[in-house]
């Protein structure tokens, strides 16, 4: 996204969307998400409900670091898509995400798989 | 004070700017007067001019009439020459008479007819003496005589016969010419033009009626005009400040002032001055009320930082119980308020809980949360359910968050009256730290989830018994998810341990301290996220508290 040594605060996060043929929205995440790069995560989420997104992946392979903030937005993409009948998988084999989920309990709440593939046929389902 | 000094500042500028333009103003307002004088000036002159072309073609004509039989003088036939000056007074508009006297200024012959008799000596006339220095020659005012007096000039030419010889002088008289001018020019012009003779007798006046000879050879611009000066001036006329201008009538002798009343000449001083006044208001307006509403504003955003200050310091209690060390830093880099909270309580057991918390997201409004579940977390402690009773502050997560991404993890803890049993619930919290004599222990589980996720139910509870030497350690995630040294690597729970470990490998409470407090000082460009850490160790389990009134008869026996 920018360069790392000029902007410590927002290196490496990017973010990358892909509608599949099937109709799942897949958002891949990569870098760090946090305080200052989840607003970017929570408007490309809420842009892609608006139109229609129902079935979400949020797929975290290449994320290092989630923040709380961070799993909010995803804590309010879950909320937002329940009474729209919709569904959210997140794909995540990073440990230290994956523990993060643990700590505050969301492993519980959320589905989490290791692959894409997992996560498309989960929401499709 | 900045108003004051801006105000004058102001007027000191407006004022400057004022008298630049009304100077640039009046200067243009006086050479359009001056204009207007010398361009009158010329007009009057023109007409002379084509009057007195018009005068001579008629004196040439005298020179074809026919002369008398044996005349010894040159002269013309009588009838001949009132034919022709009847023809004149019918065909020259603007005459009202026309003679012709002789050389020596006696008159011969006049249309209509004189009342004076022919042979009548005319030489002392004014056109007479003027003739004999330049003809033609344009004469000064005067009243002729007749049944009305009225005030006339008279333009004399010489007349000469075919062998160059002076037949005589040929006279017209004017009564309205200049009159009309100055009526007609003057009001197009919006000002009082005066044209004077050589004399300085008033010929024609815009407005003037009277038929009476009035001079202004005694104003001293009309005497500069006679003196062959152009010019303009402000002055005062009959008591009203006037612009005055003048000048001469090139050939004539005759002159020319045109006037205008200041207030008129100057009529855009007035508009400019609104306008600059308007301007200075607009600038004034902002002073007074812009820069008290951006004061407002500002003072505003002090009142909200105090505001800020306020529920910063409701996210702690006032005072910390002994033995239970905190530190709390609000991150510097986001300006922002933080969403963690911590509070140590007395239980109605006597013993002593703590909460460390954390809302997620940051603003006034997880400031608010945050410290509505210290709130509420220290009225369960008291009742002495602090530890049992967290589903109590899921309803309050949901109950007051505005946003529903909104939620919070806390880790509370009791340690009993005598300091020997540690309870702890975690609802999504990262794990607190046991420092022992053996080492460090993490306080993984049991563990539920964060608050505001849904019903979650009652977290489960985890007991431990504590040895002598111990120390419980409670933090945020803003501890381990800091940056230490300005590196990329965060600290991580397995930072804060080493951190809590001597180099001989014991667990020391002291040290992790001082290091995070190094941490929250030292990090380069401040913290990203919030930091809260508790450690609370036996000496919070005071003597006072553990030898009681009874045990202490008990002791004394």
């Amino acid at each position: 996204m920018s360069d790392p040594s000029v902007d410590p605060i927002t290196f490496d996060f990017a973010l990358a969307e892909e509608r599949l043929p099937n109709g799942a929205h897949v958002v891949a995440v990569s870098g760090e998400v946090d305080i200052f790069t989840a607003p970017d995560l929570k408007r490309t989420i809420a842009l892609a409900i608006e139109d229609g997104a129902h079935r979400l992946v949020v797929d975290l392979t290449n994320t290092r670091f989630l923040d709380s903030t961070a799993l909010g937005v995803l804590i309010g993409a879950v909320k937002r898509l329940r009474p729209l009948d919709g569904r959210l998988a997140i794909v995540n084999t990073e440990p230290s995400t994956a523990k993060t989920f643990q700590i505050t309990g969301l492993d519980r709440i959320f589905t989490i798989v290791p692959t894409r593939d997992e996560a498309v046929s989960a929401v499709s389902d | 004070m900045a108003i004051v000094s801006g105000l004058a500042l102001l007027i000191v500028f407006t004022v400057f700017v004022l008298q630049l333009a009304e100077n640039a103003v009046r200067r243009e307002a006086e050479g359009r007067v001056r204009t207007t004088a010398e361009l009158s000036a010329r007009l009057v002159g023109e007409q002379s001019l084509r009057f007195y072309e018009v005068v001579s073609a008629y004196a040439t004509r005298l020179a074809d009439l026919p002369t008398p039989v044996r005349a010894r003088l040159p002269a013309v036939d009588h009838a001949a020459l009132l034919a022709t000056l009847q023809d004149m007074q019918q065909e020259v508009v603007g005459i009202s008479s026309v003679a012709f006297s002789d050389r020596l200024g006696r008159l011969v012959a006049a249309v209509p007819a004189s009342s004076l008799p022919p042979g009548t000596d005319l030489s002392g006339r004014d056109w007479y003496r003027g003739i004999q220095k330049v003809s033609p020659y344009l004469s000064r005012a005067y009243i002729a005589a007749g049944a009305q007096p009225r005030k006339v000039t008279v333009e004399a030419v010489k007349a000469f016969d075919r062998r160059g010889r002076l037949l005589g002088i040929l006279t017209a008289t004017e009564t309205q010419r200049t009159q009309t001018f100055t009526d007609t020019y003057g009001s197009e012009v919006g000002a009082t033009v005066t044209v004077t003779d050589q004399a300085g007798v008033v010929v024609g006046s815009t407005g003037d009626t009277s038929e009476r000879l009035v001079s202004r050879a005694r104003d001293p611009l009309v005497a500069q005009a006679l003196r062959g000066r152009s010019g303009v001036r402000l002055g005062n006329v009959d008591g009203r400040r006037t612009v005055s201008g003048y000048a001469p009538v090139r050939g004539t002798g005759w002159t020319v002032l045109a006037e205008v009343p200041a207030s008129q000449a100057f009529a855009d001083v007035p508009r400019l001055r609104v306008t600059l006044l308007l301007g200075a208001g607009v600038v004034a307006f902002l002073l007074f009320w812009m820069v008290p509403l951006l004061a407002g504003r500002l003072s505003r955003a002090r009142d909200a930082l105090g505001v800020s200050e306020a529920f910063q310091r409701d996210l702690l209690p006032q005072q910390m119980p002994p033995g239970v060390h905190s530190l709390y830093r609000a991150s510097e880099r986001r300006m922002l308020l933080g969403g963690d909270f911590i509070d140590a309580v007395r239980t109605p057991d006597g013993g002593l809980a703590i909460l460390v918390g954390d809302v997620c997201g940051h603003g006034p409004r997880a400031a608010a949360l945050g410290a509505s579940l210290r709130a509420g977390w220290r009225t369960l402690a008291s009742a002495g359910v602090g530890i049992d009773r967290l589903d109590l502050l899921d309803l309050l997560v949901e109950g007051e968050r505005r946003d529903e991404d909104v939620f919070a993890t806390v880790v509370c803890a009791w340690i009993s009256e005598d300091g020997r049993t540690l309870r702890y619930a975690i609802a999504g919290h990262p794990p607190p730290l046991l420092l022992l004599p053996s080492g460090t222990v993490r306080l993984e589980g049991p563990r539920g989830a964060a608050l505001g996720l849904g019903a979650t139910g009652q977290r489960p509870t985890g007991e431990r018994e504590l040895p002598p030497g111990w120390a419980l350690v409670l933090y945020t995630d803003g501890l381990i998810e800091a940056r230490p040294d300005g590196g990329r690597e965060r600290l991580g729970v397995d930072g804060l341990v080493a951190w809590a470990t001597d180099p001989d490998g014991r667990a020391d409470a002291e040290r992790l301290m001082q290091a995070v407090a190094r941490l929250a000082d030292e990090t380069p460009g401040g913290l990203d996220d919030d930091l809260a850490l508790v450690v609370v160790d036996t000496s919070s389990i005071s003597p006072g508290v553990r030898t009681t009134a009874t045990t202490r008869s008990i002791e004394h026996a």
